[in-house]
């Protein structure tokens, strides 16, 4: 995993897999995961931050989504649980 | 990508990542999502049974959490709403003060106010080589002889004074009349004006005159 120290992204497109963010600064940006090794924030600032999923990540929020329609609204809701009180398994 | 017709699961944990499932029942079964293609349903029934995500698809939601803990909740409840809503989010923005956010492109700024400016100037120098190079018909250089009382329409220029074009044709007349006219200008000194045309004349018959005593 590459660490990232201290740096200012402003207004670009950053590919957040498999890095660690130190002290960054976020302002402008498009942070983009794949669903590769988790990206680690500690002590970061966002300011206009937009989210991007493609790939791995993106099919996984589409598989989501069909949940409803399957009739498994609980799991999606036990996910969305999960992810608000930061308990993912 | 498998395809499965009519079939039937019960008790099982079923892997189906880039499935196909048509016509299908699954009874009490536990379906594992890992982050691969997404599986296609229909016309299935589901009696119980859970979903579990592995792999990347548990990273992904992992991924929404650390965001959430690092304090982009606005923008991990935007995708929650998206995903909740049966849509696909792709690219979002989280609402907040950022739509003010402005002043942050100086240097694209400066680039458009110096092209502005070149423009500008290359504007101005056609007009002025248009100038230099053919420039507009002075009155003074003018053939028409007519009285400029004539020429000017003085009803669309109301600010001028009314007898303002009388005025510069007595003033014309008077100086073509000290043009055209014999009279003294210092008789003691012996300096007198004559016409221009015979003045001219002069000039070509017997050349420069001396300069007058005492005149440069």
């Amino acid at each position: 995993m590459e660490t990232v120290t201290n740096k200012f992204f402003d207004d670009e497109i950053v590919y957040v897999d498999n890095n660690a963010f130190i002290g960054c600064s976020f302002s402008e940006v498009t942070l983009v995961y794949t669903g590769g090794v988790l990206p680690e924030f500690t002590n970061c600032q966002f300011d206009s931050v937009a989210l991007r999923f493609e790939d791995t990540a993106s099919k996984t929020l589409k598989f989501l989504s069909d949940l409803p329609d399957l009739g498994f609204s609980g799991a999606l809701d036990d996910v969305v649980q999960s992810i608000r009180a930061g308990t993912v398994e | 990508m498998a395809t499965f017709e009519k079939a039937t699961f019960t008790d099982q944990t079923i892997e189906v990542d880039g499935n196909l499932y048509e016509d299908c029942k699954f009874n009490n079964c536990t379906l594992v999502y890992r982050g691969g293609d997404v599986p296609q349903f229909y016309d299935c029934k589901f009696k119980g049974g859970d979903v579990k995500l592995e792999g990347g698809a548990t990273r992904t939601a992992e991924y929404l959490s650390r965001l959430n803990r690092a304090g982009l909740s606005l923008g991990v409840e935007n995708v929650i709403s998206r995903v909740k809503g049966g849509q696909i989010p792709n690219r979002m923005r989280p609402p907040g003060p950022d739509a003010v956010n402005v002043g942050k492109h100086y240097g694209r700024l400066a680039a458009y106010i110096g092209v502005l400016l070149f423009v500008a100037f290359v504007i101005m120098g056609f007009f002025w080589f248009a100038y230099l190079t053919n420039p507009n018909t002075t009155l003074a250089d003018s053939e028409d002889v007519r009285p400029l009382s004539e020429q000017i329409p003085l009803d669309i220029m109301p600010a001028l004074p009314d007898n303002l074009a009388e005025a510069y044709d007595s003033i014309y007349a008077e100086q073509y009349d000290q043009l055209a006219s014999y009279a003294w200008i210092n008789q003691d000194a012996g300096v007198a004006q004559i016409p221009v045309d015979d003045a001219i004349a002069l000039i070509l018959e017997r050349g420069m005159p001396s300069p007058v005593s005492g005149e440069e």
